[in-house]
């Protein structure tokens, strides 16, 4: 009996034991860390430039962002695919200056003020910020600069950005390994860094907003060698405490040297990859996500669109300073007469192809965005006239006209190849559809091998010549259709040295009338993102350029 | 010993098939089942320019949110696809594609397996070594991934096809033929012509190939089926009939990628899918069941 009823002791002590364990292992379980780590609300002091934040916030917490695919790297130098381009352009790095509200002009962030530019406008004078500091700690100087744009020129590195300092005195002889020092930066103190260009270029001033015109610390890249592409230290908002490829994750820490003091508001940001778009979605719906890195996947429009609470609790549609058309090839000997490339354009429903991209493009027949500011448009969009693109193609000689459109599958142009090819089969021109493999559709491409091909452009500079110089000027480094129009070139060039924004963007409005007239494509769309970020996440605001702004959002307690 | 009293039920009376007349007459019913199926499909298929263009795609035929319209909107009675195209019109062409290869492809491997099979069974030696061997080889090739990488060879169309499944197909009908020929080899009346002199390929067309005839019969409606099945599998795997032209299998992809906002896209085709597969089983079976048990074939027992 004794035995017994001690056995029963025993078992019920380990029955209140383990029923304790339990419980308390389900308390822990359900315990948010977000939840957990959110501290109290308060007033927000001045944030980076950008969109605005009304406060009051709520400080703390963490916030997940999923990715499809792993970055190519986070260096700035050699990262350029989304989820690169958004660590160094919204977490890990501060440049000198930052485009101001949505998608305004360059106002100060590492810098203290706007640069001096001299009056042949040649030479701009850049005061830092005092205080900026690394994530190790270290006070950035304006050496730091110079050793970070000589490395972006580098011919070693081979980074993608180097092109876009070519307008610095001496770059381009850095690149070809001529010299080792640029020519036109020079310190002049601590923080001041003077930068001389080979002539006046309005776009310079987009440039010292990019991520890899930001400085970096050179002990820290000697130090890690080629890891630096995986922990690198910046002088961003967050800075990056572990990096899992095992995992497929990367957590980034709120930075305390940040210098707009006071943000980031939560505490952390973790990046996971190696999920599929539509698994992305379903987990952003369960809050085990609360962003999409590369926004609500085109794939998955139609479902997104069928469901209302989806679509309007979780996807915002943010324009674009970026356009989509259809590429052609110059150089075909129908294509080469701009009245075939007329009436291409003529035969094309853009209405209908923008609706097929649902959301995610936005139909505007025009080679720029339509939303950029400050542009005093004059070119006429093209009207679907099947009947005068009969008449073109008559003219021209082209009535029995063959095309290969070559696609890589992705979406939406599976789907925009067969509408186009109907469209224009109205119009009495035949198209093969030719889906292939990326890699197979760029060296198709850059080997003029294609007679049309999907083109997409984003810009990262606001301003209109970040898209035509490199697209449709006949030297521009994209400019796969071969395409050439002396008149357009020299209103680029002229555009290029222009003093103020304005006198800019009318030379670039007539070089639009220009591209219309003549176009090198077929124009259908100006593009936006559409972000997908939980409810839960607040103030969100983002940049289809460039990414979310992670330092002024917050998550609901 | 008892002996019953009930009246014994009479034995059904054997007909010139060897099978009472009951079966026969359900067996009959079989096949007219798969037969009026097929008719069916077939007449929809031929009267697919009767539902318009099916490349056309209309501004209406799609939402401002860029989805499909549903069965009955604006005038389509099956709605459209994703690209605002008739689903009535691309799934009628869709079917006739479907049927087109299927014929095709039908003809040329039971056409090709009936003539290595009938050759080497009744020559025999090392024409039958030679023949049977090769068909061994062609049997032992996994279907599926030797066709998409065949189909990658001869290219994505309706021929493409043809060329992949009568190359996978013909060795298992050859293999049914040649067990069938050695059978009927050895028969006294086969043995007759041959010694009064007939030419062996006479042999062959008038003495065993009719003779073989329902066999042949039942082959090509269960190779339709599969047909119908490996075909439509290559164009829904991409490697078959390509967009924008319709083929079932096709339009089954496009469909089960809009399962959760227009599952009809998926049922209709897949409905004709079924259908046809089902009129070519029951065409077989019902062929099959016409011959008495004793000289039944089938894929299994070959």
């Amino acid at each position: 009996m004794k035995e017994s009823l001690g056995r029963r002791t025993l078992l019920h002590g380990f029955g209140l034991g383990a029923a304790g364990l339990i419980l308390s292992a389900c308390t822990d379980a359900k315990r948010p860390e977000r939840a957990a780590t959110v501290t109290r609300m308060s007033t927000p002091g001045r944030t980076a430039p950008g969109p605005r934040t009304p406060g009051p916030v709520a400080t703390g917490g963490r916030v997940v962002t999923g990715w499809s695919e792993e970055a190519q790297s986070y260096d700035p130098a050699i990262g350029y695919d989304l989820h690169a381009w958004e660590v160094s352009t919204s977490v890990l790095f501060t440049p000198l200056f930052q485009f101001d509200g949505q998608s305004g002009g360059p106002a100060p962030s590492a810098a203290a003020r706007l640069p001096q530019v001299s009056e042949d406008g040649r030479v701009y004078t850049i005061h830092l910020r005092p205080g900026v500091r690394f994530h190790n700690g270290r006070a950035v100087t304006a050496d730091d600069y110079i050793a970070t744009w000589t490395r972006v020129l580098d011919p070693e590195l081979a980074s993608w950005a180097a092109s876009y300092l070519f307008s610095v005195e001496g770059a381009i002889e850095v690149n070809e390994g001529k010299r080792k020092s640029v020519s036109g930066l020079r310190r002049i103190d601590d923080h001041t860094l003077e930068v001389r260009l080979l002539a006046p270029d309005i776009t310079f001033s987009g440039v010292l907003c990019q991520p890899f015109t930001a400085a970096l610390p050179m002990e820290d890249i000697r130090r890690l060698g080629k890891d630096f592409g995986r922990r690198p230290v910046g002088t961003g908002p967050f800075m990056i405490t572990s990096y899992d490829r095992g995992r497929q994750r990367a957590v980034f820490q709120r930075n305390p040297h940040y210098l707009w003091r006071g943000t980031p508001f939560i505490e952390r940001l973790e990046y996971r990859w190696g999920i599929a778009q539509a698994m992305q979605l379903r987990q952003l719906m369960s809050g085990e996500l609360d962003v999409l890195g590369e926004g609500a996947p085109v794939a998955l429009g139609p479902q997104i669109n069928s469901q209302p609470d989806l679509r309007e609790r979780y996807v915002v549609p943010i324009p674009l300073q970026g356009t989509s058309w259809i590429g052609l090839d110059t150089g075909h000997r129908h294509l080469r007469d701009r009245r075939v490339r007329q009436a291409l354009n003529h035969a094309t429903d853009t209405e209908l192809l923008g609706r097929l991209t649902y959301g995610s493009q936005e139909a505007s027949p025009l080679p720029f965005p339509k939303h950029l500011p400050d542009f005093p448009r004059t070119a006429r969009p093209y009207r679907r006239d099947i009947a005068r693109a009969r008449n073109l193609l008559a003219e021209a000689g082209a009535t029995d006209l063959r095309l290969r459109f070559a696609h890589d599958g992705s979406a939406p142009w599976e789907r925009l190849s067969q509408v186009v090819q109907q469209q224009w089969r109205e119009a009495g021109v035949e198209v093969t559809i030719d889906p292939m493999s990326k890699s197979a559709l760029d060296q198709a491409m850059a080997s003029g091998q294609c007679d049309v091909f999907p083109r997409h452009w984003y810009m990262i500079n606001p301003n209109a010549l970040d898209l035509a110089g490199n697209c449709f000027a006949s030297d521009g480094s994209s400019n796969y259709g071969g395409y050439a129009n002396e008149a357009v070139d020299a209103l680029l060039a002229q555009a290029r040295r222009s003093r103020t924004p304005a006198d800019c963007n009318r030379l670039l409005a007539r070089a639009e009338q220009l591209l219309s007239e003549d176009p090198p494509g077929v124009f259908f769309s100006s593009l936006n993102f559409l972000a997908a970020r939980n409810p839960r996440v607040r103030n969100y605001h983002m940049r289809g350029e460039t990414g979310s702004y992670y330092d002024r959002l917050w998550v609901s307690p | 010993m008892t002996v019953s009293l009930l009246p014994r039920r009479p034995a059904p009376a054997a007909t010139a098939h060897g099978l009472s007349a009951r079966r026969l007459r359900r067996a009959r019913a079989v096949v007219a089942a798969g037969l009026a199926v097929l008719a069916a499909l077939v007449v929809l298929a031929l009267a697919a320019p009767l539902f318009g263009d099916p490349l056309h795609i209309d501004r209406d035929g799609i939402s401002a949110l860029g989805l499909p319209r549903g069965a009955g909107e604006h005038g389509y009675l099956l709605g459209t696809d994703v690209l605002g195209r008739d689903l009535l019109a691309r799934t009628a062409y869709g079917l006739r594609t479907t049927l087109e290869f299927t014929v095709l492809a039908n003809v040329c491997s039971v056409g090709l397996g009936t003539l290595v099979g009938l050759t080497a069974g009744f020559y025999r030696g090392v024409t039958e070594q030679v023949l049977m061997r090769t068909v061994d080889v062609f049997l032992s090739v996994p279907t599926v991934i030797s066709g998409l990488a065949l189909a990658s060879v001869v290219g994505r169309s309706v021929g493409g096809i043809v060329v992949v499944v009568a190359a996978l197909y013909w060795a298992w009908t050859a293999r049914l033929v040649h067990g069938e020929t050695l059978r009927l080899r050895g028969r006294p009346f086969v043995e007759a012509a041959l010694v009064h002199g007939v030419r062996p390929r006479t042999v062959m067309v008038r003495h065993i190939l009719p003779n073989i005839r329902t066999l042949l019969l039942n082959i090509a409606a269960l190779n339709g089926a599969a047909v119908v099945v490996i075909g439509s599998g290559l164009s829904y795997l991409g490697a078959g009939v390509v967009p924008p032209h319709p083929e079932l299998g096709s339009l089954l992809n496009e469909g089960a990628q809009a399962l959760e906002f227009a599952p009809r896209l998926l049922l209709v085709p897949l409905t004709l899918v079924v259908a046809l597969v089902l009129s070519f089983v029951l065409v077989s079976e019902g062929v099959s069941r016409m011959v008495p048990e004793s000289e039944r074939r089938s894929w299994l027992n070959i």
